[in-house]
């Protein structure tokens, strides 16, 4: 089990009665994680058994072997269509998925997707323990609707739920399960092509296609092209003013972070190190939510491609911005980013070239869906700072309510603060503040981890990134 | 007539003829398309498989130009190719005397060129790293065992993280076991496109390698009384071999034991290792690069030059004509001599193969092995293996993992996908046991919603275990 801290500040704990007679969120989990594991088994029976059907090998013997041929035939089909076991399993392979297509088309729900929606509607259960907005009567409503498959009544409680409470506060509500909510609207449409989004999320992993229609990942990738660019630029006055009371402390870098805005700055610092050793800092901002693409890295088309790749116009343009600065190889490098800066900074980290020529010591993360991800360098310390009301973090498919894990090397500090409505809960001021106030002990724990970056601030150099 | 023979005018090789360049470029191509001998083999006529039609390629050569090294203009370049293994050994030498030998690459069976680091002899004798590098096998092998499948079956991945962290275990030493960055660089090496990337590489490989080599007390291999540059090039060298060898040798070994006739007097898992290492050489064919002019043999060889080592079809032909073939360790390293990194890399596939078939017995799953019939090539990026329990097997790691979701392989035969649905068919049934003492916790006796839960658990045991009992009868009658 990975190093997992989870807080709570204010008045978040559910009543001690609800406790008692509530089914235990842990046996929920635990039963959600067996049928993900059983709905994992089933699919790989039918597409075992499809891969035997489709076999050329196999034909050849069902020519010199008519009556066996009959009697596989049957057994096999008896068992891929058998409503009261596997259901109409057949997957995998071109005739496979025609097959698992036309069900899907049919509203066909084979004994895998059957087990696979309940593992997720147990997840959004437990998660209504810790998130008791959840279980309002609106709220499972919507959940409701989606777990069952019946769009029209989702759609109804989710317009429902924003007249009553608005856009941010809905989506804050629903933020701890939206990737269960996506996969189980994946799951039980008549589109067959973003099933695979739901598997992903079920299992653990780096979706290939986008939620809701499907669309490969390669596609997002030429929506975001460019070879990355990094100009030198000046700090203007008041991100001068942040910089020059900066120092080697988490809090005061991801108020660098709000300083640098998300316009297309990052920030190189060098720091003579109380050691002796040279070091330097890379502080990536998140993304600019204007619009859909800009001209530089920050905009949420490169987001979309950054968490699905780890090549991206965004690390591309980090990578010529040490470069141009002259960063010797071999130099020890911590990177802090906020959101798409912290995605970037873990891209940076699963590049083999990047953390060849450079010793990447540290990812620190802050509101970033990072955790399907994994660092080709497994010295890298990863932190990552998560405040649980925040819905981006859990857009890897990694939510409250997922039973995957992390790393065991990896830390992760969460906690539930006061800022709880969406974007509130994501500006990196939010994070800041929670961490200065001290309601969470996470602060002093981050810096204990970073004290090898103590020393002299000797240059802060800001660069404006480009996609060209 | 020995090197310095300097009686007679050095001459040019000879070149070979145009039909002779097409038909070597003829094989070389047809060592990039895995499935060429498929319509040969499957209507009999095996002198039209890939490797017949090498040899007889190979002695129209040796018979052309009287065995001696021939220029070849084929379609992936010029090169001097010895056309024996005895004139490959004494030319490469030779170079090497003369101080002209380059950089070295493999060719692999795709046509690609990985370089190879140069040559370095290990700084202690093999004999002391034996119960070092056995204790380590052991230990790893037990985690190889630990990450089967649940049809038994080792993955690829799994395989090659296991082995590489052995290979760094024995090469630098325990505290380097988890740095998987080293084996990545290495690897990445050994890929670079051109002379800039792979110094970039090299360097970044030597930065990664400095506080396993030049500490104050080493691990592994190194000892404190040798050079700097010494011990940066023993490593890289021995850390490539033993790597190549635990990642395919390895497991070609132990798919040769399962076809092995039991031979008591002899230790099977040796042989087996000798025979993939001669069958199935790592270092199939290896080129080397004149840097500077030398002359062997009354052979003027120029600057530029690229001298092909053929080795695995020299070898194959020389046991066609009946002459056995040298040191198996010569599949391993390019040098011209024996290497005792290579004898490193041999003692410790034997090793890890040995600890394997102590605590399991090793399956084929694919391709189908039969001793008089085995495969001309057997690439261990595409072996399937599978571990069966025996009873010296570790009660700690009897469970194999839960697999998640691995499509299966296509194109098998009705006996694979039989054992297939066998295994999946259990799986099944130990999920509906799971679901079943999960819906009996006392925890669902809360609330209604609870006891729903209950019911839903339940009734997917249920549902698993029906979809179990059509998955067995299905895999009974594949096998039948």
């Amino acid at each position: 089990m990975a190093a997992r801290t989870v807080d709570a500040v204010g008045e978040q704990t559910p009543v001690r009665h609800e406790q008692q007679t509530r089914t235990d969120a842990e046996l929920l989990l635990a039963a959600s994680v067996l049928l993900a594991d059983a709905a994992l088994a089933v699919r790989r029976t039918g597409a075992g058994l499809t891969a035997a059907g489709a076999s050329w090998r196999v034909g050849l013997q069902a020519l010199r072997r008519p009556g066996w041929a009959l009697g596989t035939a049957l057994s096999a089909a008896r068992a891929m269509t058998n409503p009261a076991g596997l259901g109409l399993a057949a997957n995998g392979g071109l005739v496979g998925e025609t097959v698992r297509s036309l069900g899907a088309l049919a509203r066909q729900r084979p004994a895998g997707v059957a087990m696979a929606v309940d593992a997720f509607a147990l997840r959004i259960e437990a998660a209504a323990h810790e998130h008791p907005n959840l279980a309002a009567p609106l709220a499972k409503r919507l959940t409701d609707a989606v777990v069952a498959g019946r769009r029209i009544e989702a759609l109804r409680a989710a317009r429902e739920l924003v007249a009553l409470m608005g856009v941010t506060r809905t989506l804050t509500t629903i933020s701890p399960v939206i990737m269960e909510l996506l996969a189980l609207a994946g799951l039980l449409d008549e589109n067959p092509t973003n099933d695979s989004f739901a598997w992903v999320t079920l299992a653990g992993g780096v979706p290939t296609t986008e939620p809701l229609f499907g669309l490969p990942s390669a596609l997002v990738r030429h929506l975001n092209p460019g070879p990355g660019r990094a100009e030198r630029t000046e700090a203007d006055a008041m991100l001068a003013r942040v910089l020059a009371r900066s120092g080697n402390d988490i809090v005061r870098y991801i108020d660098d972070i709000s300083a640098l805005g998300n316009h297309g700055l990052a920030l190189l610092r060098r720091i003579a190190c109380a050691d002796g050793t040279p070091r330097h800092v890379l502080l990536l901002p998140g993304t600019s939510f204007g619009l859909l693409s800009n001209s530089t890295p920050q905009d949420l088309v490169g987001a979309f491609d950054a968490l699905l790749h780890t090549d991206t116009t965004y690390s591309r343009s980090v990578k010529q911005m040490l470069t141009r600065a002259g960063v010797p190889e071999g130099t020890e490098l911590m990177i802090v980013g906020h959101s798409l800066g912290g995605i970037t900074a873990m891209n940076l980290a699963c590049d083999l070239d990047f953390v060849s020529a450079y010793r990447l010591t540290h990812v620190v993360t802050v509101g970033s869906p990072i955790d399907a991800k994994r660092p080709a360098d497994p010295m890298t310390q990863v932190v990552s700072l998560v405040n649980e009301h925040d819905v981006i973090p859990g857009l890897d498919g990694r939510g409250p309510a997922s039973a995957n894990d992390i790393p065991e090397s990896w830390i992760e500090c969460s906690w539930l603060d006061e800022t709880y409505d969406y974007p509130l809960s994501h500006a990196p001021q939010a994070y800041a503040d929670t961490l200065r106030s001290g309601e969470v002990p996470h602060r002093a724990r981050v810096n204990e981890l970073i004290t090898r970056y103590d020393g002299e601030i000797v240059g802060n150099q800001p660069y404006l990134l480009r996609d060209k | 007539m020995n090197t310095s023979d300097t009686t007679t005018a050095p001459r040019r090789p000879a070149r070979a003829w145009p039909l002779e360049n097409a038909l070597v470029s003829a094989a070389l191509a047809a060592q990039r398309v895995s499935w060429i001998d498929a319509p040969a083999r499957a209507i009999g006529l095996k002198p039209l498989t890939r490797q017949h039609l090498t040899r007889q390629v190979l002695a129209q050569l040796r018979r052309t130009s009287s065995g001696r090294p021939t220029r070849l203009r084929t379609a992936f370049g010029t090169f001097l190719m010895p056309l024996n293994a005895d004139d490959a050994t004494s030319l490469i030498g030779r170079a090497d005397e003369a101080g002209a030998r380059g950089d070295v690459t493999t060719l692999t069976a795709e046509g690609r060129r990985l370089r190879l680091t140069p040559h370095a002899a290990l700084p202690v004798p093999l004999g002391t790293l034996r119960t070092q590098v056995r204790a380590a096998a052991e230990e790893e092998a037990a985690a190889i065992y630990a990450m089967r499948r649940r049809d038994g079956s080792l993955g690829r991945a799994d395989w090659c993280t296991l082995t590489a962290r052995l290979a760094r275990r024995i090469v630098l030493g325990d505290g380097a076991a988890d740095d998987s960055l080293v084996s990545a660089i290495l690897e990445a090496t050994a890929q670079a496109e051109d002379s800039t990337e792979y110094d970039a590489r090299t360097a970044a490989l030597r930065r990664r390698l400095a506080p396993y080599v030049h500490a104050e007390a080493p691990g592994g291999l190194v000892t404190s009384d040798l050079a700097d540059d010494a011990r940066d090039a023993v490593v890289e060298h021995a850390l490539e071999t033993v790597s190549r060898a635990l990642t395919d040798t390895a497991p070609q070994a132990l798919a040769l034991v399962t076809v092995q006739p039991l031979m008591p007097a002899t230790d099977r898992t040796e042989r087996a290792v000798s025979e993939a290492l001669r069958r199935y050489p790592p270092l199939a064919a290896t080129v080397h690069t004149v840097c500077a002019p030398f002359v062997w043999h009354s052979l003027a060889v120029e600057a530029g030059t690229e001298i092909l080592c053929a080795t695995a079809w020299l070898r194959d032909l020389d046991e066609e004509q009946g002459r056995s073939g040298g040191d198996p360790s010569a599949s391993l390293c390019a040098a011209p001599a024996p290497c005792s990194a290579a004898g490193l890399a041999v003692l410790a596939a034997t090793e890890l193969v040995r600890a394997l078939t102590r605590i399991a017995e090793p399956v084929v799953l694919a391709p189908h092995l039969t001793l008089d019939a085995l495969p001309a090539d057997l690439p261990a990026a595409s072996l399937r293996l599978a571990m069966e329990d025996t009873d010296h097997a570790p009660r700690d790691a009897a469970e194999p993992v839960i697999d998640g979701y691995v499509p299966p392989i296509v194109g098998q035969s009705p006996a694979h996908y039989a054992a297939l649905a066998a295994a999946d068919a259990r799986s099944l049934e130990e999920h509906a046991r799971k679901l079943v003492a999960c819906a009996r916790q006392s925890g669902w006796n809360h609330d209604a919603f609870g006891e729903r839960c209950r019911m839903t658990l339940l009734a997917h045991a249920e549902r698993c275990a029906r979809a179990a009992g059509d998955a067995r009868r299905a895999a009974e009658w594949l096998a039948n």
